[in-house]
């Protein structure tokens, strides 16, 4: 059922920010008295954030390490952020529908609070996620089953990370980041333009890899999320390379095959690498590949409308962010063709990777 | 009569001087330049007239009223059809607000659409919560 117009949802409800606080609150107290007896722990960095990732469940933390163990950090000191994560029915204090954000369209609902946390509600995941500025405390409650190949492992980290760094102006986007010598350059495109492709048969080819479809990006950095591409049947037919190497059986929600690139691509999987330019890849049937210079608002709606989270109130900034980026770097279409060695030549070639 | 950007389900960026527009409502996104971007650069300053917007144009682009008042009016329909600009109900005389006024040319103005990212753009909206389900 939608939401009706006459429903105290559709009202912008002036409340008091501290109601929503004390939910915030009152979910943590909540996670903080289950038993941590079974509790699996481990460290991330993300970016330059260290995270300590607490798990109530196995299945969970396996299938989450297993997915980010190349950014698993041994480093002593106090985490950046606590992150417990929760994969059972939710048992915690209902929250107050009034207290939704209005808005005409929504993503995830946001709830209104104050500046000291952020709670929100993803509802086609069934997910619930909370931060709390001050203790640095974030909880992700999902009454999903997790099954091991349908969803995308990173989530809790991606949704939390990307409101850790929405705050210091950073984001997820949706792209590709491949690169040299410390320098990355970034494909835009919605899916099916040959990001996941081309920046797959970069690494093929010997570049260093940040991500085939999402990378956490800030202030001209990109970091990786990661250790999983995903490619269309179609793709993998192209990268034969890639096809024997230790594929997972089954398929992603969107229809895309999961692969792991660790151990084989270890040396070229890297942590992060700075933005030097932004690329577009179209597929053409010409002959020969080319790559023309273009000018920054092309690259911006490429990569803008599918790039935007479903944080609405975010939205403006996530816009300005991306804008920032094109701006700030030179920009290029390239025509590529299936002969993929044409188009790595040209970008092995690009001054701004050398 | 006063027009004012939707400002909720609305995001735009200038950049190179082309407005780009995001509607997360239907999933769309624009684009506009020339006239269309100087009109919309006045509405971002705030609530503007038509008729305060012709007198922009007509001062920007040294052009007669007569030529340019009803590709203004039918941009302004279209733009209110896209959920981009809403009426509001203020005094049509309200002070002009003026975005740069560069001297140019004038050429129709024309709202680019694009409709191939709708299905990533739109966000459904949300559906009754029921805590049963959750």
């Amino acid at each position: 059922m939608l939401i009706s117009e006459n429903s105290p949802w559709s009202h912008e409800i002036e409340l008091e920010p501290n109601i929503i606080d004390q939910y915030c609150l009152d979910i943590i107290d909540k996670v903080n008295s289950f038993s941590k007896e079974n509790i699996q722990k481990m460290k991330y960095k993300i970016g330059e954030i260290l995270l300590e990732c607490n798990f109530f469940d196995t299945t969970s933390y396996k299938l989450f390490h297993t997915s980010m163990l190349h950014l698993k950090s041994s480093e002593g000191k106090v985490p950046d952020w606590r992150i417990y994560v929760i994969n059972k029915k939710y048992s915690g204090p209902k929250l107050p529908k009034e207290a939704i954000i209005n808005s005409p369209y929504q993503g995830i609902v946001e709830y209104q609070s104050s500046k000291r946390f952020q709670l929100y509600y993803i509802e086609h995941l069934r997910t619930l996620f909370t931060l709390n500025y001050e203790s640095k405390i974030a909880v992700y409650w999902t009454s999903s089953p997790i099954k091991e190949i349908s969803l995308d492992f990173t989530f809790p980290i991606r949704y939390i990370a990307e409101a850790i760094y929405r705050n210091r102006n950073g984001f997820i986007l949706h792209s590709g980041v491949v690169g040299k010598n410390g320098k990355g350059v970034l494909f835009t495109g919605k899916s099916g333009s040959g990001k996941s492709t081309t920046s797959l048969a970069c690494l093929l080819a010997g570049f260093d890899f940040i991500c085939d479809d999402h990378c956490l990006y800030h202030n001209k950095i990109t970091y990786n999320l990661t250790q999983f591409a995903k490619l269309t049947s179609t793709s993998l037919e192209i990268l034969s390379q890639l096809e024997h190497r230790n594929l997972l059986t089954g398929n992603t929600s969107d229809n895309k095959i999961i692969i792991p690139l660790l151990p084989n691509f270890n040396s070229n999987i890297k942590n992060s690498l700075t933005i030097k330019a932004v690329i577009q890849p179209i597929l053409t049937q010409d002959p020969k590949a080319s790559l023309i210079p273009c000018s920054a608002k092309e690259s911006l709606k490429s990569l803008a409308p599918s790039s935007f989270s479903r944080i609405v109130s975010a939205h403006k900034q996530e816009l300005s962010i991306m804008s920032q980026l094109v701006k700030s770097v030179p920009n290029y279409k390239l025509f590529l063709n299936e002969d993929l060695r044409q188009a790595i030549n040209l970008i092995a070639q690009i001054k701004e990777l050398q | 009569m006063s027009y004012q950007i939707e400002q909720k389900a609305i995001v735009h960026e200038t950049i190179d001087e082309e407005v780009v527009i995001i509607n997360f409502a239907s999933g769309n996104y624009y684009s506009l330049t020339g006239v269309g971007a100087f009109v919309w650069n006045i509405l971002n300053h705030g609530p503007s007239s038509i008729e305060n917007i012709i007198y922009a144009v007509m001062d920007s682009c040294d052009i007669q009223e007569e030529f340019i008042k009803s590709d203004i009016n039918s941009f302004f329909s279209e733009l209110i059809r896209e959920g981009l600009v809403k009426k509001l109900d203020l005094d049509s005389t309200s002070s002009l607000q003026r975005a740069e006024a560069i001297k140019k040319s004038y050429q129709t103005p024309v709202l680019e659409i694009h409709t191939d990212m709708k299905e990533v753009i739109v966000l459904d909206p949300v559906h009754e919560i029921d805590y049963a389900d959750f």
